[in-house]
């Protein structure tokens, strides 16, 4: 919720970068997602993603897919830090604000 | 009568708050009708807790949880938002204001206004009552079962200044007011998921009721929190966008200035 405030500040000052913005989500969820899956699914073993199945194909589909949302954050994350970086005489002049 | 105390009381402190606003408004002065609204909003929430048909079955443990939260979180917030602190200080004068101000810079009210003070003292009394015998003791005393009500309205008020910061108590920045609000939601949480492992409190009938009643306190808070956020956010939005404005006023005027200077080089 806080965030989201967040995010409708950056828009208004024009100051949002949305690859960075995604890349930053991802990252995130990838991360969550990655730590619920093995400290929460296999260290704590508190709850899991299926019950009396073969748990070995859920795990790894689960980590495997957080792994990925990982790695494509983090990519969109220092590709657009460094796409607003080369284009910040543009980027860091505030967009026009209606009275 | 009990009844009949509760509403007079709700009654004469919405009806003293118009006054207030009335007075303000005569005088030509600004103030807000959502401040008045949140006025009447917890005088309601107030008096559904303490009046029938609620009050006739809080000895229900789900009843009683719902009861909690109208009087220790939904009440206090809207009365919070309602500034009547600020209206009193505006609306009167005299010694009376006076003494309010000596009251308001007090050390000890300094003290008790400060995020962890007030944290702990709203945490304290709801963990003394749901995880100690205190519980199955207001149901047998109905001086502590007052005290308890009390206690929780109070704390509860404590809690929605520090955090909304309408009123002038000492003003905390956004970021303090967001992490005491987080700590109060996390203690709550903790609480509620306490309950509902162990079974308590003691004396709330059923352990079906008592899951029920962990339940509607764990999701109940949740959403009281998240609508106290989403104030606190609301107000860093109005403030930002307002100083937004001012800058962007002030660039364009020295742009106009500049622009000025450099389209008449030959005057000055």
């Amino acid at each position: 919720m806080v965030g989201l405030f967040l995010l409708a500040d950056a828009m208004r000052r024009g100051e949002l970068v949305p690859r960075c913005w995604w890349g930053a989500l991802l990252l995130g969820t990838g991360a969550f997602q990655l730590y619920d899956g093995v400290v929460q699914h296999k260290l704590l073993r508190l709850h899991q993603i299926r019950y009396h199945v073969s748990l070995w194909p859920y795990d790894l589909a689960w980590d495997v897919v957080a792994a990925v949302l990982v790695a494509l954050g983090a990519l969109l994350l220092a590709t657009g830090a460094r796409a607003s970086k080369r284009g910040s005489v543009t980027a860091a002049r505030p967009r026009e604000h209606a009275e | 009568m009990r009844t009949i105390l509760t509403l007079a009381s709700t009654g004469c402190a919405t009806v003293a708050y118009l006054t207030g606003v009335a007075r303000l408004r005569l005088r030509g002065d600004r103030w807000p009708w959502g401040r008045a609204l949140c006025t009447v909003g917890a005088a309601a929430c107030v008096a559904a807790a303490l009046v029938p048909p609620v009050v006739d079955h809080d000895e229900l443990f789900p009843v009683h949880i719902a009861q909690h939260l109208l009087l220790g979180m939904v009440a206090p917030m809207l009365l919070a938002m309602s500034a009547p602190v600020t209206l009193v200080l505006r609306a009167t004068g005299g010694r009376f204001r006076r003494g309010l101000l000596v009251i308001l810079h007090s050390r000890v009210l300094g003290w008790l206004a400060s995020p962890p003070v007030a944290v702990a003292t709203q945490a304290g009394g709801l963990y003394a009552l749901y995880l100690t015998g205190l519980y199955a003791a207001t149901e047998r005393s109905e001086g502590l079962h007052l005290v308890v009500h009390l206690h929780m309205f109070l704390a509860g008020c404590l809690v929605a200044w520090v955090v909304l910061g309408v009123d002038p108590l000492p003003r905390r920045g956004v970021a303090v007011r967001l992490v005491t609000l987080a700590l109060a939601g996390a203690a709550h949480d903790t609480l509620s998921k306490l309950m509902y492992a162990h079974d308590l409190p003691a004396g709330g009938g059923p352990v079906e009721e008592r899951r029920l009643g962990a339940e509607i306190l764990y999701y109940g808070d949740t959403v009281v929190m998240v609508a106290m956020a989403v104030v606190v956010m609301a107000q860093w939005w109005r403030l930002t966008g307002r100083s937004l404005a001012h800058q962007a006023r002030r660039t364009d005027v020295s742009a106009a200035l500049r622009a000025g200077r450099a389209g008449r080089p030959g005057r000055g």
